[in-house]
């Protein structure tokens, strides 16, 4: 996976309501039809420093399960980050397009 | 990074493990609801999750401020660097501890006495009003500005306290009574805790009589009674009403345990300047404005014919309370916490010095750091943690030192230190020492950090490498021991000049034999007065009667202790007026008892009756001044009268004798004009009486004295008991502080820089051993190499000395004011430190230079 992209599809997947960390990296990995693969070596590290930048907050909940889980969810910051970053994603990916098939523009 | 999780980073590290077990759990659940058994749903979790401890690790780290871990790391490197060496450890934590240690007290003390302001309301709105250069004004000066001067928003005038006797329901209290006007205690801001002030018809002469007393002196005698407003206690003898009690914690900068009311009378002693006058300034007006408010007065009180003014007079002016308090111990304290400061820039330069050996014998281990990709700012941080290390001990160390001897310190002081609270070691004063110590860390480390940066890799690595880094640091160590000499010479210099201020206070003339007199200070009982003969034959008899007394006299005022002056001029030549002609009462036999010369005439006799014709004795000063061709026996002297014009009734008198000049008020200033009156010829003289007795051992005297009156009077009271030696003593008590402090420096500060010039020369020879070896081997005499060795040292010292010498020649003359008989150019002083300085930078390289002429030249070359 590219750089900041886990991050930016945490945000997203975080953008309905909040999650605990497995359910975040299965709704990724569901989501991409099993495309993406989340490595959980870098998950929680990327959970960490999203919450140190404020995008994110975590709390302990209750799972589904019953169990105690830590479940995050975005901030008011993180939700403009979601936009923002979104925004550059699709210019990026536009832009790539651009020039994997510059004969279909 | 935060701070909040660093410090939380093992409670976050839990949560993770939580985190990450709840994760392998959920894993877990949804692996066996696929149909996996449970420990295959378990082992497929964890592989899919990967190993918990590494990202528990990358978190953790994400959360570790890099710096902290550096630091942590440098201080257990450093602490483990100086507990190699414990012997520096401990030379550099004793001497910053010491400089640290002088620095913290003196501040103490500097921020107790001038950065406190006093503790009153607005104190920066309190003045003192005088005239230029004197800080007392007379009862007419302060009535009629007080009446006038539209600046105040209200004045006060105060004289100084009296020894008392309180007598309250029988027990009686000796007590320091202050004379105060009304309006004293709501100009300074202050509300008496009960009751109130005096009233203006309490201050009035002849008004009731009325008593403040202190907090102290109401929980003392009157055992905290707050019924006690409105009762009646005994001042000597006459009734006082209280009407107020101050709040606990009033404080005034001259002590008093009670107030008692100034009235003006317009008597003698009013007529004089011995009026304190405090006024709090207006709203919105400022110095400027007040000083041009007193100013514009002045005509108009001139035109009120004021009388006994001088020609110039120039009317009243203001100054700021709290610097007329602090006046000359300002300069003083500075000039101590200056000297305490040269102590500790003396202190860095020797551990700079210090320092830089050590880098050159670590320099190896330093190239190898460098060279194994140490970055040379991890290296200067290194090394300025191991100095902040050092200083931070050494702070610590001064601290402790300052505390304990604070007190005693405090106590040395001899001059009245004007502090409104205890001098102690608080806040801002730790702070400062905190200050002090990093500030000394970051100044001595910079010429090690300077050469550390300059450490050359090729060279250094070499075995026994000679760089051009260990040439500048060589340079730089010179740099420092000569710094280091210089400023000693400032230190002893001033030391010298304050030891022979010292010198020649001791040797002025006093006068008089202070050796074997006893004194001690009697009032006559009410409504007599000594040349009624009060007590003198009863007492006289009876002292002169003990064994092993050979003398007793009285006088009104003692030498060295107080004055009391008047007008006088020589009759019919009112050109030759002394404004303040020193008056002295005595009984026939003072001179012979004290001990002063008789230069011509006689003496006081019995014969000296009020019956018989008016006589004066006149001191030298006097003779000199009004008879200087020597005609002085038999000239005729009116005291009272001042160019011509008449302030007191006294008879003409006819001057019988000259005797020595005796010092007057202080050791350091020139006799007054003085002159004697028989006490039986003095009738208008109603004060209280010196004694004086001459003795063949003050050993016990005392208290036989004390026995003796008591047998012959039980109610008479005897004041200041003490021995004339111990006044004479307390004359110099300023002085003896100045240049035993500053003299103690000055050898601290000599020690050092021995230490210091030797430490340099030592490195020096060891560094250049087999340079020294080769030229013994080709041939150089041991007297050349220790000529070679001798002559770096003493070169060393000489620079430094030129500039010590210049730089002292700079700052001595803020000594000035401390100094007495001797210039602060003094060349004797100057030489002396020189001639001292040379032989103690000889004797610190003597050693080093016989060590260089002890070398092996076959094992020096050896080594190469």
């Amino acid at each position: 996976m590219l750089q900041g992209t886990l991050e930016l599809l945490i945000l997203q997947t975080l953008a309905p309501g909040p999650a605990h960390g497995h359910t975040i990296a299965h709704v990724i990995e569901h989501r991409s039809e099993e495309v993406l693969q989340v490595e959980h070596g870098s998950l929680y590290p990327a959970l960490h420093r999203l919450e140190d930048r404020g995008w994110i907050a975590s709390f302990w909940g209750t799972s589904e399960n019953n169990r105690k889980a830590r479940y995050y969810r975005l901030t008011a910051t993180g939700r403009k980050q979601l936009i923002e970053q979104t925004g550059r994603w699709d210019r990026l990916t536009r832009a790539v397009n651009r020039v994997l098939r510059p004969a279909e523009e | 990074m935060s701070w909040r999780r660093y410090f939380r980073r093992k409670q976050w590290d839990r949560e993770r493990a939580l985190e990450l077990e709840a994760y392998l759990e959920a894993e877990t659940a949804d692996n066996a609801a696929r149909g996996m058994t449970p420990v295959e749903a378990r082992r497929a979790a964890m592989k899919k999750l990967g190993n918990p401890t590494q990202i528990r690790e990358e978190i953790y780290r994400m959360n570790s401020l890099n710096f902290i871990e550096t630091l942590w790391k440098d201080l257990g490197y450093a602490l483990r660097v100086l507990r190699k060496s414990p012997g520096f450890a401990l030379v550099a934590i004793c001497s910053l501890g010491l400089g640290i240690g002088a620095n913290t007290a003196i501040f103490s003390v500097v921020r107790a006495v001038l950065l406190r302001s006093l503790p009153y309301p607005a104190p920066e709105r309190l003045v003192l009003v005088g005239r230029e250069g004197a800080d007392a004004v007379t009862m007419f000066e302060y009535q009629f500005w007080k009446e006038h001067a539209a600046v105040f928003a209200g004045a006060a005038g105060w004289r100084g306290v009296s020894d008392v006797t309180l007598t309250y329901r029988g027990s009686v209290h000796p007590i320091a009574a202050g004379l105060a006007t009304a309006d004293f205690f709501r100009t300074l801001g202050v509300a008496p805790a009960l009751g109130r002030e005096f009233t203006s018809e309490e201050t009035r002469p002849g008004g009731p009589r009325a008593i403040v007393l202190t907090d102290a002196l109401w929980r003392s005698a009157f055992g905290g009674d707050p019924e006690v407003l409105g009762r009646a206690v005994a001042i000597d003898g006459a009734s006082y009403n209280i009407v107020g009690v101050l709040p606990r914690g009033f404080w005034f900068p001259e002590a008093a345990d009670a107030f008692v009311p100034l009235r003006f009378s317009g008597s003698m002693g009013d007529r004089g300047m011995n009026t304190v006058m405090i006024a709090r300034l207006a709203g919105g007006v400022s110095l400027r404005q007040a000083n041009a408010g007193c100013a514009a007065l002045t005509a108009e009180f001139l035109s009120t014919k004021p009388e006994g003014l001088p020609a110039k007079y120039r009317g009243l002016r203001v100054t700021p309370y709290q610097d007329t308090l602090v006046g000359d111990v300002r300069v003083t304290l500075l000039l101590l916490l200056g000297a305490a400061g040269l102590l500790l820039l003396i202190a860095c330069s020797n551990l700079a010095g210090l320092l830089l050996a050590r880098l050159a014998a670590r320099q190896r281990e330093i190239a190898l750091r460098l060279a194994l990709g140490s970055g040379r700012g991890r290296l200067v941080r290194q090394i300025l943690t191991e100095n902040l290390v050092l200083t931070l001990a050494g702070g610590v160390a001064g601290v402790v030192l300052a505390r304990w001897v604070l007190a005693s310190f405090v106590a040395m002081i001899p001059f009245h230190l004007p502090a409104s609270a205890p001098i102690v070691l608080d806040a801002p004063v730790l702070a400062f020492a905190l200050g002090a110590a990093i500030a000394t860390g970051v100044v001595f480390s910079l010429a090690p950090i300077l050469s550390a940066a300059r450490v050359d890799l090729q060279t250094a690595l070499k075995a026994g490498g000679r760089s051009t880094a260990a040439a500048s640091r060589q340079r730089a160590r010179n740099v420092l021991v000569t710094a280091e000499v210089a400023l000693s010479v400032t230190l002893l210099v001033s030391a010298g000049l304050l030891m022979q201020s010292l010198y020649r206070l001791h040797q002025e003339p006093l006068g008089f034999q202070p050796r074997g007199v006893i004194t001690f200070l009697t009032q006559p009982p009410r409504g007599q007065k000594p040349a009624d003969g009060w007590m003198f034959e009863a007492l006289f008899e009876r002292l002169r009667g003990l064994p092993g007394v050979r003398g007793v006299a009285a006088i009104n005022q003692l030498p060295l202790v107080g004055h009391g002056n008047m007008p006088a001029q020589v009759a019919g030549q009112p050109e030759k007026s002394i404004g303040g002609m020193e008056i002295r009462v005595v009984t026939p036999g003072y001179f012979e008892t004290m001990g002063i010369a008789l230069r011509r005439g006689r003496r006081f006799t019995e014969r000296d009756t009020a019956a018989a014709p008016p006589v004066i004795l006149v001191n030298e000063t006097v003779a000199r001044k009004w008879w200087p061709s020597g005609d002085v026996l038999g000239g005729r002297v009116e005291v009272g009268r001042f160019r011509g014009k008449q302030y007191f009734d006294d008879p003409v008198r006819q001057v019988v004798g000259v005797v020595a000049d005796t010092k007057t008020e202080e050791l350091k200033v020139p006799p007054s004009p003085t002159v004697y009156l028989a006490v039986p010829q003095a009738e208008w003289y109603d004060q209280a009486m010196n004694w004086v007795v001459r003795v063949d051992s003050t050993a016990g005297m005392g208290a036989r004295i004390r026995q003796a009156i008591a047998e012959v009077d039980p109610r008479q009271r005897v004041d200041r008991l003490r021995a004339m030696e111990e006044i004479v003593a307390s004359n110099t008590r300023d002085s003896r502080f100045d240049a035993w402090l500053f003299g103690f420096f000055a050898a601290l500060a000599l020690v050092l820089t021995v230490v210091g010039v030797y430490g340099l020369l030592a490195f020096s020879v060891a560094r250049r051993a087999s340079e020294i070896g080769t030229r013994i081997a080709l041939g150089a005499s041991r007297a050349s190499v220790v000529g070679l060795v001798l002559k770096q040292g003493i070169g060393l010292v000489a620079a430094g000395l030129l500039l010590g010498l210049a730089g002292a020649l700079a700052v001595t003359r803020s000594l000035a004011s401390l100094l007495f008989g001797v210039r602060p150019t003094d060349p004797l002083s100057f030489s002396a430190v020189a001639v001292l300085l040379l032989g103690a930078g000889a004797a610190a390289s003597y050693f080093p230079a016989r060590r260089a002429a002890n070398v092996d030249p076959v094992v020096a070359l050896r080594e190469e």
